[in-house]
């Protein structure tokens, strides 16, 4: 009978796959009779579509579809129908002779009752004690996502979500500041129904169902070794016993470029041209000569011409179902995204099979296969980006014949770069299985074993097109990741409730093992046609020093405990052991303890009848998690091979041993308050929170006559400190409209509490020092411009002296504060050169009349203070409107792209248009920019002038979403819903950043933050969205 | 139902097996060590080891001169002229004279590799059973040649003659340049002749090249008769001789790659009796020499001075009557088929243009390659001794020695080598300084672009006296003081170490 309506179901749903296709709407109406049909509703009368509906202690049941309608047949081996909604309560009907049953469904405390599983043990959401972020398929559909992280972007509170590039780049995210000083150790832990992973990059968003950031200490501590960055728990859908279904869900967006960066064009440069020389405006270059030259009127504009309309697809196909004791979910999903800049596309095949099987009542087993295609092509960043603002605006781009115009002058043609092949595949396999064991009542004992293998492999090809012309050889190489982990755990669970009590314990253990192997390899080709090694010169293979294979593994013993009397007053604690195999011999285990309380107000006598708060918690927890993420084997110092000379192989040392390496901690301390009123209509969630990280794992580097440069060691602290609120509620809800609306803001401190040996250090253009946060750019602070060459002129005091000309323009003399001045004048140097009229007045500290490494100072910092997003939720009837702003203050962006056109250094390099127009040409001009001669003592890096502001609200989405009422589609046999949608995602960006995009991820690298060289353009997408349910 | 129990015990069993095993092997599982690379107490066992780590100091002696060699010894002399205004700025700083303290190539990283590499070695070798003295021999003469150069650009630096081990100890102060020169660079090049058996190689240390290095040394501290004896010693040993054809001089140094606008050009040569060390590159290892960046690039940083220009044109006149008035009777040594090529034919060798120059304009030095090419080709060998030089430096020595007949008569020998007119008595000069600047001005015609002449200014105390009434008269460079003869400490070092504060005077 069961799989008689499968196949029903499944062929009636081909069957009007055929019909959308084919356009024809010839189909009966098919009545049966001995049926119950009836409407749910809400309190407020409003029809709620969605409910399930089920005969009791059977897996025979029915939906309620857009007008909240049902139909059942009537069933001989039950007589109660049970109706169930998530965020209502379960109501259960006895049937009778009815054949017609309405039902009002009563609101539940909004999700109070749902579980949420941390760590090793489930907890109900109303009993969390720490501070935990959640969000719902639902939301997540909103933003359109191709990757879970567009989906919570600014939906999260202390959540920050900063974008690394194009199609497939991925995302930074950043929980609760910024805690550590590694590499791969920013990013938090994430965890895919109990299966610990480095990144998500491969998961579908469609599989997602709900998706919770784990931001204090105490709560995350049950991960331990992993934990310091925060936690990411992520649910995927699962199947749910009843009839099977089947969604299928389609996307298409198109992409376009917004917001280009202004280049100069041809007259700007050949007026640089004019005045870069020493010699000022007298000159006779070509240009110059030739008025009528190609060379003032060509002009290309770069920017138009390697970004392009770019088409996003996805499509998702999922079928799901089962009967009480067996159940499945299956999604296959494709995406394809073309990147707005050519040749960046991305595309995505993963398809998900969950299983779960109960054997018996006290035996449950199930499994899960996650199996992914990513293809990702690229181009060379550095080589494309930077280039499209600073070539020089007449250089050729395409030959009279069409085709593209070669390596020039040392600079490849851009377009050129585009073809340049970087394509990154990876195979990923994800297998996760338990099984579970109820070995005395109310004591489970659960055994997991997850696998995870990944092989990613990067080509990069160089064209002959992009390379010096007198030596046409194509480069090319490759290189092979081959990972795979294992993670076995084995844990008990017991738990009891009596009378006023309710008690939990857990504990147990778990093995993670790793094993990764590179390979890497490149050489030079015989020619463009083949880029594989089959076509390589075989005298130029080079093997790269990436090759090398390493191991890691972890250890882990924990154990926690969880109780509350009369639900009023909660209190739990964890306790985890973790050994790692990258430190030393005496320093591989480290201890992670955690504890929580709570206590309930509203259900005090004094609150319980209080018509207005209907919660009030106070919560407080302490806990202390670790960091192992650095790389192997650092404890050591070890001899590498590859040294070689005149034909011989040679080995040198290569790493300098630490065997005191130890585990980074991060103690964290959160007090938080949960408000709901009336009816938890309306909430509003506090948490004040602090960490402090001790031991901090840092290159820290070494001077540089030891022979190395840097180490391994454990170096400091940041104290990270910060509040963290979320409003959200119902605003409006009336018969069939309402207003949904959550506003969340994060506000952080950071600060830099001790160094080794409390010297500062510098990172690229950013210092880190004690009692200063992380992210401060350290460099020379930019004052103006000397109008004269006679400005340049102080007083021993270092206060400048205004020159005095006579009517002629002759100097005369100087004055200090309106009197004539007659002391000694300090002239400004830049080691050996005086500043000259149209130099940068650069600020000197120390007042020694020398702009030198010691004037340098903090201006700016890269890390953001606030952040966070305001979405909204409209519904009508059939009709829903959502949108989302989010925003970001007080970080600085230094713009290393403008700086690297505008400091003149190369010949290639084509300054701004402002600066071109704005620099300095006579004595006397009053400019916002220096001269245009190319001198050195105006290149002092990095500089105040390329520091800006990166602010920025954007609202990131609108959507509109549509389900096309019941009537309309009842025609269609097996079809239960049809909705569709239209969205623009980022629509709008309110910022005065002139870069491409004010959002910067790390690329992990924490300490620099907001470093922009340049990273992959803004777009716009407007998308279109069809999601059926058969 | 009985099956249900089955299956239960079975996963029980299973698991608590599963668990116990964990528990037992929990140390083992996080005993991970290196896969890919060799822990420190496994290494030094053995003479195949010794040779790997000795051959180690070569490939960091690669990275360290590899661009430096030039940067150090070549550039800030009279020799050059600031090439275009569009080059790196790193390298006009060096013939401007302004050099600052953010200058790259000041940057000392690789060269203290080279040195711990070699302390490992002098350290280690000598534990293994049976262990070859030549290769210590090789890391003695590679540390006191890091040193040496270590000393003469930077004046007094960190002293490392034990390898890093630990991070102990590391923020060491600088020591004195004498107290380098005197208890490490000299103990080991004498330690190194003592030890070396190996009389001559081209690419590494030998008896050869360990003499020509305490030349060189020896000079440096005006002990003319040990320089002398060290010269005279290497001469003995009858390896090295001078080559005597214009093709076999040009070979020496030949390295240009056949291209599209080289259709006949002869690849790599760099062969030739003259060579007694080089540091060798090729491309299969990913390794350049620098030399085609250096002194033939698409945007020059340094042309061929006026001032050389016209002291070689003055020396060896390029035109018929100048020649004929000056060298009466003797004919040019090259002739084409346009005719007799009056001048120093390596003059126009060592210049880009060749022969049919019109030699208007500026010129890159054209010694080793003949035109622009990319980087990443290059492969030139940076020659360190070559046996020309060794001849001139000790025609000096005996010059100071009051050996004047010798010295004219080593002068003498080039000049017939190279097939150019004899010095007279009374054309080498009147006095020792005289004489001194006579065969200065021979090394610099005949050593150009082999990173010789700063340190051959240096050492004579004539690098002020020489160059600045040039740049007072041609405004190019800044005036040279004592202090600027130094290079400044890189800045970061000194961030990174602030016991090697102060910078150095002058910077």
């Amino acid at each position: 009978m069961k799989l008689k309506t499968k196949k029903n179901t499944r062929f009636s749903g081909f069957a009007f796959l055929l019909m959308l296709v084919f356009a024809s709407f010839s189909i009966s109406n098919v009545q049966a009779q001995d049926k119950i049909s009836g409407v749910v509703k809400d309190a407020l009368g409003n029809t709620l579509p969605g409910v399930n509906i089920l005969y009791k202690g059977t897996s025979i049941g029915a939906v309620t579809d857009f007008d909240g309608e049902f139909t059942i047949q009537k069933s001989a081996s039950s007589k109660t129908l049970v109706f169930s909604f998530i965020g209502y309560k379960t109501s259960e009907v006895l049937v009778g002779n009815k054949s017609e049953i309405n039902v009002t469904l009563e609101e539940e405390a909004q999700g109070l009752d749902e579980v949420v599983i941390i760590g090793y043990a489930a907890v109900k959401r109303e009993k969390v004690l720490g501070s935990l972020s959640s969000i719902k398929s639902e939301s997540i559909e909103q933003a359109t996502p191709v990757n879970a992280f567009d989906a919570i972007q600014g939906k999260l509170s202390g959540v920050q979500i900063l974008s690394n590039g194009g199609p497939g780049d991925g995302f930074d995210i950043r929980i609760r500041g910024v805690s550590t000083f590694g590499g791969a150790g920013t990013n938090p832990l994430y965890v895919v129904d109990g299966q610990q992973l480095e990144d998500i990059d491969n998961l579908n968003p469609d599989d997602i169902a709900s998706l919770e950031v784990i931001k204090d200490g105490a709560t995350a501590a049950i991960y331990g070794s992993k934990a310091a960055n925060g936690v990411v728990l992520i649910t995927t859908r699962q199947g749910k016993s009843g009839k099977i279904k089947v969604g299928i869900t389609s996307v298409t967006g198109i992409n376009q470029l917004v917001g280009d960066i202004r280049v100069a064009n041809s007259r700007q440069r050949a007026l640089y041209d004019l005045l870069k020389a020493p010699r000022g405006l007298v000159g006779s270059n070509s240009i110059e000569r030739d008025t009528l030259s190609l060379l003032r009127t060509n002009s290309f504009d770069l920017q138009k011409l390697v970004t392009r309309p770019a088409i996003r697809q996805q499509i998702n196909v999922s079928v799901n179902g089962g009967s009480e004791t067996a159940k499945f979910y299956w999604n296959t999903g494709y995406t394809n995204e073309d990147g707005i800049v050519l040749r960046s596309d991305y595309k995505r095949i993963t398809s998900l099979l969950k299983l779960d099987f109960d054997v018996s009542k006290k035996f449950k087993v199930g499994t899960k296969f996650n199996l992914s295609f990513e293809e990702q092509n690229g181009l060379n960043e550095s080589q494309v980006f930077q280039q499209i603002v600073e070539r020089i605006p007449y250089y050729p781009v395409f030959e009279q014949d069409g085709t593209y115009s070669p390596e020039f002058s040392g600079r490849a043609n851009p377009l050129a770069e585009t073809l340049a092949t970087l394509k990154r595949r990876d195979y990923r396999a994800q297998l996760f299985s338990y099984a579970q064991l109820e070995i005395l009542p109310n004591l489970i004992l659960r055994s997991t074993v997850g696998l995870n293998y990944r092989l990613n492999k990067f080509n990069r090809f160089n064209p002959i097109i992009t390379v010096n012309p007198n030596v046409p050889i194509p480069t090319g190489g490759e290189s092979f990741l081959n990972t795979y982990d294992i993670q076995q755990e084995n844990y008990l669970n017991y738990k009891k409730s009596w009378k006023n009590h309710d008690i939990g314990f857990f504990g147990g253990m778990q093995i993670q093992k790793y094993s990764i192997e590179n390979f890497d390899i490149s050489a030079r080709f015989n020619n463009d046609y083949v880029q594989t090694f089959g076509n390589t010169d075989p005298l130029f293979i080079t093997v790269g020093n990436r090759t090398a294979n390493r191991r890691h593994s972890l250890y882990s013993l924990f154990a926690g405990f969880n109780y509350d009397y009369k639900n009023k007053y909660l209190i739990s604690g964890t306790y985890r052991r973790d050994g790692s195999s990258r430190f030393g011999e005496n320093n591989k285990y480290g201890n992670f303890p955690s504890i929580s309380v709570g206590w309930k107000v509203h259900k005090e006598s004094f609150l319980k009848s209080s018509k207005t708060i209907s919660n009030l918690m106070f919560r407080a927890s302490y806990g202390i998690v670790g960091n192992e993420r650095i790389s192997d084997y650092e404890f050591t110092g070890v001899f590498g091979t590859g040294f070689n000379y005149n034909g011989l192989g040679g080995i040198a040392p290569v790493r300098l041993g630490n065997d005191e390496l130890r585990w980074e901690e991060t103690a964290s301390t959160n007090l938080g308050l949960d408000l709901g009123m009336f009816k938890n209509r309306f909430n509003l969630n506090v948490d004040v929170w602090k960490k402090t990280t001790t031991d901090l794992l840092a290159m820290v580097p070494l001077p540089e006559e030891s022979g190395f440069s840097n180490i391994r060691k454990n170096v400091g602290s940041i104290d990270n400190k910060g509040i963290d609120i979320t409003v959200s509620g119902t605003i409006f809800k009336k018969k069939g409209f309402t207003w949904n609306s959550s506003f969340n803001i994060a506000y952080q401190e950071n600060k830099v509490t001790q160094l080794d040996g409390g010297t500062p250090f510098e990172s690229g253009f950013y210092k880190i020092e004690e009692g200063q946060p992380i992210g401060n750019i350290f460099g020379y602070r930019n004052l103006g411009i000397y109008q004269f060459k006679e400005s340049n002129a102080y007083d021993d005091n270092g206060v400048r002296l205004t020159p005095v000309f006579d009517a002629t323009g002759a100097f005369l003399n100087y004055t200090l504060n309106g009197s004539e001045y007659t002391g000694t004048v300090n002239k400004m140097r830049v080691g050996n050169t005086i500043l000259q009229g149209g130099d940068i007045i650069w600020e000197d500290l120390d007042g020694d009349f020398r702009v030198t490494e010691a004037d340098r100072q903090i201006i700016g910092n890269g890390l953001a203070k606030i952040f966070g997003g305001f979405s909204n939720e409209f519904k009508f009837k059939n009709f829903s409107v959502s949108f989302l702003f989010d925003y970001s203050f007080g970080q600085d962006i230094y713009r290393r792209w403008d700086e690297a056109r505008n400091d003149l250094n190369s010949n290639n390099e084509t300054p701004g248009p402002d600066r071109i127009e704005g620099a300095w040409i006579n004595e006397g001009d009053i400019t916002p920019y220096p001269r245009l001669n190319r001198v050195a003592q105006n290149r002092n890096a990095p500089n105040s002038f390329f520091v800006s502001s990166g602010d920025f609200i954007k609202l990131r989405y609108i959507r509109l979403d549509y389900s096309i009422p019941k009537i309309a589609i009842d025609k269609f046999k097996g079809v239960e819903g049809i909705s569709i949608n239209l969205a623009i995602n980022n629509v709008l960006t309110w910022t005065n950043y002139l870069g491409f995009n004010p959002e910067l991820g790390n690329r992990g690298n924490p300490l620099n933050p907001g470093f922009d060289t340049l990273r992959y353009p803004n777009d716009r997408e407007i998308i279109l969205g069809l999601k059926i349910q058969l | 139902m009985l099956q249900h129990i089955k299956y239960l015990k079975i996963k029980t069993i299973a698991i608590i097996t599963l668990v116990s095993l964990f528990n037992v092997s929990c140390d083992s599982i996080l005993d991970e060590q290196p896969i890919s690379e060799i822990g420190s107490q496994n290494f030094w066992k053995n003479n195949i080891d010794a040779e790997s780590g000795v051959v180690a100091i070569y490939d960091a002696m690669q990275t360290t001169y590899s661009r430096n060699h030039f940067l150090w010894g070549e550039f800030r002399t009279d020799n050059y002229k600031a090439g275009s205004s569009g080059a790196s700025i790193n390298n006009l700083e060096l013939v401007r004279q302004n050099i600052t303290p953010g200058n790259a190539s000041l940057r000392w990283h690789s060269l203290y590799s080279l040195i711990n590499r070699a302390n490992q070695a002098i350290k280690y070798i000598p534990t293994i059973i049976g262990y070859k003295k030549s290769l210590l021999a090789e890391a003695h003469a590679l540390r006191a040649y890091a040193y040496f150069d270590a000393i003469r650009v930077w004046g007094s630096v960190p002293l490392y003659t034990e390898p890093t081990e630990s991070v102990v100890d590391l923020l060491r102060p600088r020591t004195s340049g004498t107290t380098i020169l005197n208890e490490v660079i000299i103990p080991d090049m004498l330690k190194a002749a003592e030890l070396m058996d190996t009389p001559s190689n081209n690419f590494r240390f030998s008896k050869a090249s360990i003499l020509c290095l305490q030349a060189d040394v020896y000079m440096w501290t005006h002990e003319f008769d040990k320089a002398k004896k060290a010269i005279d010693d290497m001469i003995k040993l009858g390896d090295h001789s001078l080559v005597t054809t214009v093709q076999a001089w040009e070979d020496l140094f030949y390295n240009t790659p056949q291209g599209p606008a080289t259709p006949d050009a002869r690849g790599k040569v760099q062969k030739g009796s003259e060579l007694i060390l080089s540091i060798n590159y090729d491309l299969v290892d990913d390794q350049r020499s620098g030399v085609f960046g250096l002194f033939f690039a698409g945007i020059p940083s340094f042309y061929v001075s006026d001032t050389l220009e016209a002291k070689w044109v003055d020396k060896f006149p390029i035109d018929k009557v100048g020649w004929e008035t000056k060298y009466p009777g003797v004919a040019p040594a090259v002739t084409l088929s346009t005719g007799p090529v009056y001048g120093d034919w390596r003059y126009f060798l060592s210049r880009s243009g060749g022969y049919d120059n019109t030699l208007v304009g500026t010129a890159q030095v054209a010694k080793f390659t003949k035109l622009n090419f990319n980087p990443s080709l290059d492969d030139t060998d940076i020659v360190l001794y070559r046996y020309a030089g060794m001849i001139l430096l000790l025609a000096e020595a005996e010059n100071q020695l009051g050996n004047t007949n010798r010295s004219l008569q080593l002068v003498n020998q080039l000049r017939t080598a190279r097939k150019l007119p004899q010095v007279t008595l009374a054309e080498f000069g009147t006095s020792i300084d005289e004489r001194e600047n006579y065969i200065l001005d021979e090394r610099q015609l005949e050593l150009l672009g082999e990173g010789k002449r700063w340190w051959d200014l240096r050492r004579t105390n004539k690098a002020i006296q020489i160059l600045n009434p040039i740049y007072q008269i041609t405004g190019t460079a800044s005036q040279l003081t004592e202090n600027s003869l130094l290079f400044p400490v890189y800045f970061e070092h000194l961030i990174e170490n602030p016991n090697l504060l102060p910078q150095n005077a002058g910077y």
